[in-house]
């Protein structure tokens, strides 16, 4: 009978979507799983299942498993042997472990005494014993592969066994949090353990000194977030000086929140800027001018994708009032490309939505977490403009120096292997992307969590009605609410409208994230009403009766956590964290999504006809699966299309990935001073002998050294910016019937070269004049330092999404030859 | 040049794309030697020779067909009809879609539309295989080789006929099949290798025919067979492969600037964004349809020479500029219609006001001109400009065979490797296939093999 309902446990486990139990079954599947056999068993028969359903996923999840079960049995067998040992035995062990690796033993050899030890360990250290689906996830990231694991299913302690099996052999193991504040905490947390196993164990967070930076890489195990490594790295190709360096090498990264570090976020540009006298121009002027343009009358905003014009009259209003001529030259070019943004500032980028202004700051809102999304800036001057807009001092943007997306920086280890409670719907991606297979492992204990069917309705307004009547009548049961809306405003309305009906709740957004950690410590409590933005998705653990879980039995009595999604997203990836926070570690819990015929979803994909005729049709569309069908469909087919607009992008990075490669290459040898640079004495052989014979050889060669690496991150740093100018301008050739991506490549190719030329002749250049001391070449007297002071920000993608992915979407309009909806009364056609 | 060819091998990944292509080439040029059921080809080649005579018209119109189909009609094989019906459908249903609402909604359906239209053009592709190989059998069976056909004498009926047409059809199909692996697996445009192939494969007749003229004679000086004739081919081979090259890569640059974001300083000069306009924009398609529509007058005066008509003077003078010695009358009207069809295809295909509306969306503009409508003006009158010239150059291209054939007395198999749709089309391919490839190299950081 246990086997059975094991069966029938796992059964939904696979099917997520369809995990809706009838609740009188709840009771008989509190099965036990204490016994490893039948657990490897459930293990087994899910994986059978799953054969079946994702044989079409293309080895994206890795299905032969039985060798990572066996392996866990095995572990699970030595467990005797390891509980007898006393502390000193068991570091014995460790120290023995850590000489056979030395001596080149592979690790994978090791993996099962390894992780035995470490099991041990664990439970004498931190008083944590790993589960065996703990260890299956274990030896699933030991062999480089993503795993998926549920919320709450201590993906930390799991993450610990790997991390340290390969920080034995000494060359530096990053674990990749998803914010500065786990990263510190996993830490200090996870620290006994690496300690006891000898091994030091560092974290990265922003604020901290280079010297302290340098010390956390230095230890066997670090603690960051990507975005920190990608900074660090940034910083280390900017330096010029050997000890300056803070990192050692990448070598292996296992990556929390896989999907959104290597999905979601792996097209975000990490930046590294300098100071640079900027011109701005008289920004608040150009903000105070658009501001006084009227709507379809002097601009006209661009349906369905988010890009506004102005029309003729605009323009001659603006001409008017400036007195410039006409802008459409080259001489305004400046001038109009600063009306452009200043418009964009003001009709696209909504207050409050996709940006709050604090303390004097604008500052973005991430749209995929809700929350105010530090160190993130928009590019090209739209940043200046939004200031201008809000009235506020200018920031200075800088030069951008040098600049990586996540996804490239993440290439330079030399492995990677993640976690993630949702990997599944991501799987060909990562597959495609990053050679990563999903494991799936299965929850300890079952999820009980009662997914509802979504409740749907026509308007907005009949929408919000119904949440809010849906919430008060949780609410009085007593059962706790947490409430997912998309937006800080919405989540605001939303807050209003209960307290008008007289149900009290905590509002957590972008705006209030200070007082996050204790507004989800009490979410789980009895009566608590939760509205929160997509805050509360990823990584928020609400423990059921409050922080100290004092009224747990009462509101498991109840049914755990109610979630309520206010809309659907476009990635199923978010709409399943959401619900991800009910029913964690085999809690109950329940969820539903709330999701109209006017929501930004269904209508902008066309739905909307086809779900109200439904509608009309069967009168009630409550509960009716097609429309889940239907919004699933939008949902692959929109995730569909955002990754062949990413495959894109990643063809179109290739070559210059490359190219990046081998400057690099070229900068660390000489770096490293593994390279005698010789530029000078092979092109001015005369020059190179008077100063040998001035100076002497070492010197000048010093000097030589000091000023191509110089160079190279000049000339880098301007190569960039020419590049993003071609890539911009590039899908305008295939109006003339070539191939865009060949031109493109064709052009960076070419330029390229011009670049190692120009590099060239300015080392020369630079040397000619420059005055050498005995120490080399005095890079502060000779203007060669660069900026005075760097710093480093995210650049967000525009609201009109990132340039390539505009190039993409004008691409596809080329090929379809679809007119633009064109309000300038201009229209050609209107004149015919 | 030798050490960047010997690069493409370097890159396993290209080397086996190219392997692959020359392969699947292989695999088509071993279809003309499978022979169509029930027809006798010894009778079918001799009634062959005998429209290949020298100045029979219809003879060269047929080889004409010939070489811009890719196909070959004198050994009936099971690739005769060879890829043109999947041409014809393309255009059929291109030009359709500008003139037929429905068609045009789907063509701005954007994917999807056009994966139907790819659907279309399919089963459009199938009938018009099956038309044109069964009244092509049904011209073998009952009219040539007079009486009874060139089938085995032990066939007859509809019966065989009909097992041929399918087996062209299937030919046809597969060599589109062909044609898709090429694109998906190979390198370069399948079809327009195929094409290509097909071109090229007339090379060893046409070398053989030069042979037997001049080189196997006595060479000498003056004369019909002289030495001196065969240095001015040689010169003028080259000079219209570059005044082709020249013509197909030729573009108009028309220099924008991007309004959208602020730019540091610039170290970078030259011009970063441009839009080109294509000086040939409509390719090889006018001359193909100007001696298609040729044809017909062709054999209409033929078929008037034969009736009572056929003494008079104009029917006579017409049918000789017509016939075998492509006279005046027939040259003016080639490149009258040259210059038609380029105007025609420039309008279909180039769309002023699509690019100006392009152009505003992504924030650039051509300084010196307002976005929308004076944009649009702008570039269609920079079009009309541009097209004028390489209508020219595309109309001299297309004389040349039938002007060295008259100066230079030399058999049209020869000639027409000089000019015309043939040459075009292998200079198209060819750079086609090289910028391929290049990308390739490119990518690699190795450079390309149009860089010196």
């Amino acid at each position: 009978m246990s086997a059975l309902n094991a069966v029938g446990g796992t059964l939904r486990q696979a099917q997520p979507d369809l995990r809706i139990h009838p609740r009188k079954k709840i009771k008989n599947q509190t099965l036990n799983t204490k016994n490893p056999k039948s657990e490897i068993r459930t293990i087994a028969i899910f994986r059978k299942i799953l054969t079946f359903l994702t044989r079409l996923r293309s080895g994206a999840i890795e299905l032969s498993t039985g060798r990572y079960d066996r392996q866990v049995a095995a572990i699970a067998a030595r467990e005797q042997e390891f509980a007898a040992l006393t502390d000193d035995g068991l570091k014995q062990r460790s120290t023995a472990l850590r000489e056979r690796i030395r001596v080149g033993t592979s690790s994978n050899d090791l993996v099962i005494d390894a992780f035995a030890l470490i099991k041990e360990i664990a439970r004498r250290t931190v008083g944590m014993f790993p589960y065996d689906v703990q260890v299956l996830a274990a030896v699933a990231i030991h062999d480089r592969k993503l795993v998926e694991m549920q919320t709450g299913e201590g993906k930390t302690l799991a993450a610990v066994l790997p991390a340290a099996l390969a920080a034995f052999q000494g060359r530096g193991v990053h674990v990749l949090t998803y914010n500065d504040y786990l990263a510190s905490r996993d830490a200090r947390w996870m620290g006994p353990i690496y300690h006891f196993l000898g091994l030091s164990v560092g974290h990265v967070a922003q604020g901290l000194v280079p010297d302290e930076r340098r010390a956390a890489y230095a230890c066997d195990v670090t603690y960051l977030t990507a975005k920190e490594a990608g900074f660090d790295f940034l910083r280390d190709q900017a330096c010029l000086d050997l000890p300056q360096l803070v990192q050692r090498g990448f070598h292996f990264a296992i990556v929390d929140e896989a999907d959104s570090i290597l999905i979601d976020e792996a097209r975000v540009p990490l930046v590294i800027a300098g100071a640079e006298d900027e011109q701005h121009g008289d920004l608040h002027r150009l903000a105070g001018l658009v501001r006084t343009l009227q709507s379809n009358a002097d601009y006209a905003i661009v349906k369905g994708w988010r890009n506004v014009n102005f029309t003729t009259a605009g323009l001659n209003r603006l001409q008017k009032s400036l007195q410039c001529g006409e802008l459409h030259s080259e001489q305004n070019a400046d001038l109009f490309t600063r009306l452009n943004l200043a418009l964009q500032a003001e009709v696209l980028l909504r207050r409050d939505v996709d940006y709050l202004v604090r303390d004097g700051q604008v500052e973005l809102v991430d749209e995929l977490t809700g929350r105010v999304a530090e160190n993130r800036r928009w590019p090209y001057g739209l940043q200046a403009a939004i200031e201008a807009k809000e009235g506020l001092v200018i920031q200075p943007q800088g030069r951008i120096l040098n600049s990586i997306t996540l996804q490239h920086f993440l290439e330079q280890y030399a492995s990677i292997a993640g976690m993630t409670g949702t990997a599944q719907d991501a799987a060909v991606e990562l597959h495609d992307f990053y050679k990563l297979t999903v494991v799936i492992v299965p929850p300890n204990r079952p999820c009980l969590r009662i997914d509802h069917p979504d409740s749907v309705f026509r308007t907005k307004a009949a929408k919000f009605a119904a949440l809010v009547l849906e919430i008060a009548h949780l609410h009085q049961t007593g059962r706790p609410v947490l409430v997912g809306t998309t937006s800080v405003a919405e989540s605001e309305h939303l807050a209003a409208r209960l307290a008008e009906s007289g149900t009290s709740c905590r509002v957590l957004n972008a705006r209030n994230d200070a007082d996050e950690a204790a507004v989800v410590a009490e979410a789980g409590a009895p009566g608590a009403v939760t509205i929160s933005t997509n805050m509360a998705g990823r990584g928020t653990d609400i423990r059921l009766g409050g922080s100290d879980e004092r009224d747990r039995d009462r509101v498991v009595e109840l049914g755990g956590l109610f979630v309520i999604g206010t809309n659907r997203h476009e990635s199923r990836r978010i709409d399943n964290q959401l619900r991800g926070r009910a029913g964690r570690q085999g809690d109950p819990g329940e969820s539903r999504f709330f999701v109209s015929l006017e929501d930004d979803l269904i209508h902008r994909h066309g739905i909307a006809d086809f779900l109200a005729g439904l509608a009309d049709r069967s009168g009630n569309l409550q509960d009716d699966p097609t429309v889940g069908r239907e919004i699933a469909h939008v949902q692959r087919v929109i995730e569909g299309e955002s990754l062949e607009i990413r495959r894109t992008l990643r063809k179109y990075s290739y070559c210059l990935e490359r190219q990046r490669r081998l400057i690099y290459e070229r900068r660390n040898k000489l770096l490293h001073d593994l390279e005698t640079p010789e530029l000078l004495r092979r092109v001015e052989p005369e020059l190179f002998e008077r100063l040998a014979d001035e100076f002497g050889e070492d010197v000048v060669l010093l000097a030589e050294r000091q000023v191509t690496l110089f160079q190279i991150d000049r000339c880098w740093s301007d190569y960039l910016s020419h590049v993003a100018e071609i890539r911009e301008g590039i899908h305008l050739v295939s109006f003339g019937g070539l191939d865009a991506f060949d031109e493109f490549n064709r052009q960076i190719n070419a330029a390229f070269r011009e670049l190692l030329q120009r590099l060239d002749t300015q080392v020369v250049a630079t040397l000619r004049t420059a005055r050498i001391t005995p120490d080399g070449v005095d890079l502060a007297a000779e203007g060669l330092l660069g900026p005075s002071s760097t710093w480093t920000y995210l650049i967000n993608d525009t609201p009109m999404g990132d340039i390539l992915q505009r190039l993409l979407r004008g691409l596809k309009r080329f090929v379809t030859a679809d007119p633009a909806d064109d309000d300038d009364e201009e229209d050609v056609k209107s004149e015919e | 040049m030798f050490a960047k060819f010997a690069t493409i091998f370097k890159i396993p990944e290209l080397r086996k794309k190219i392997y692959l292509t020359l392969f699947l080439l292989f695999v088509y040029r071993m279809g003309f030697y499978i022979a169509l059921p029930h027809i006798d080809q010894v009778k079918m080649a001799a009634s062959f020779k005998q429209l290949q005579t020298p100045g029979d018209s219809l003879g060269q119109t047929l080889e004409l067909v010939e070489l811009f189909s890719a196909s070959n009609f004198g050994n009936s094989t099971i690739f005769g009809l060879g890829i043109m019906p999947y041409i014809s459908a393309s255009i059929i249903l291109q030009l359709l879609g500008s003139v037929y609402p429905p068609l045009e909604k789907l063509q701005k359906e954007g994917e999807a539309g056009r994966k139907k239209i790819n659907e279309y053009t399919r089963y459009l592709t199938v009938a018009l295989c099956f038309v044109q190989s069964y009244m092509w059998l049904l011209f073998l069976s009952r009219q040539m080789a007079g009486q009874g056909g060139i089938l085995y004498s032990s066939y007859s009926g509809n019966y065989p006929t009909i097992v041929a047409a399918f087996t062209m059809t299937t030919g046809t199909i597969f060599l589109m099949w062909l044609g898709e692996q090429i694109d998906e697996y190979g390198i370069g445009n399948g079809i327009s290798l195929i094409i290509m192939a097909g071109i090229l494969s007339r090379i060893p007749k046409a070398l053989n025919k030069l042979y037997e003229t001049y080189l196997a004679k006595n060479v000498g000086l003056g004369g019909d067979t002289g030495v001196e004739k065969l240095l001015i081919l040689a010169v003028l081979f080259v000079a219209v492969i570059v005044g082709v090259i020249f013509i197909t890569q030729g573009q108009r640059r028309i220099p924008t600037q991007s309004a959208k974001h602020v730019r540091g300083r610039r170290v970078w000069g030259g011009q970063k964004q441009f839009l080109p306009l294509r000086v040939n924009q409509a390719g090889v398609m006018p001359i193909i349809f100007a001696s298609s529509l040729l044809m017909f007058p062709t054999l209409i005066l033929q078929q008037l020479r034969s009736t009572s008509m056929g003494q008079w003077f104009i029917i006579e003078q017409l049918d000789a500029s017509f016939g075998g010695e492509r006279g005046y009358v027939y040259n003016m009207c080639y490149i009258g219609l040259i210059y038609f069809f380029c105007y025609f295809w420039t309008a279909i295909t180039f769309n002023p006001k699509d690019m100006a509306n392009n152009l505003k969306d992504y924030g650039s503009f051509i300084p010196g001109h307002r976005p929308g409508k004076r944009t649009a003006e702008y570039l269609e009158r920079v079009m009309v400009r541009i097209t004028y010239v390489g209508a020219a150059f595309l109309a001299l291209v297309a004389v040349i065979p039938t002007v060295i054939q008259g100066f230079l007395n030399i058999d049209f198999v020869i000639a027409s490797f000089f000019g015309g749709t043939g040459l075009l089309i292998v200079v198209s391919v060819g750079l086609d296939l090289v910028q391929k490839i290049d990308s390739h190299l490119v990518m690699r950081n190795y450079g390309g093999l149009l860089e010196s």
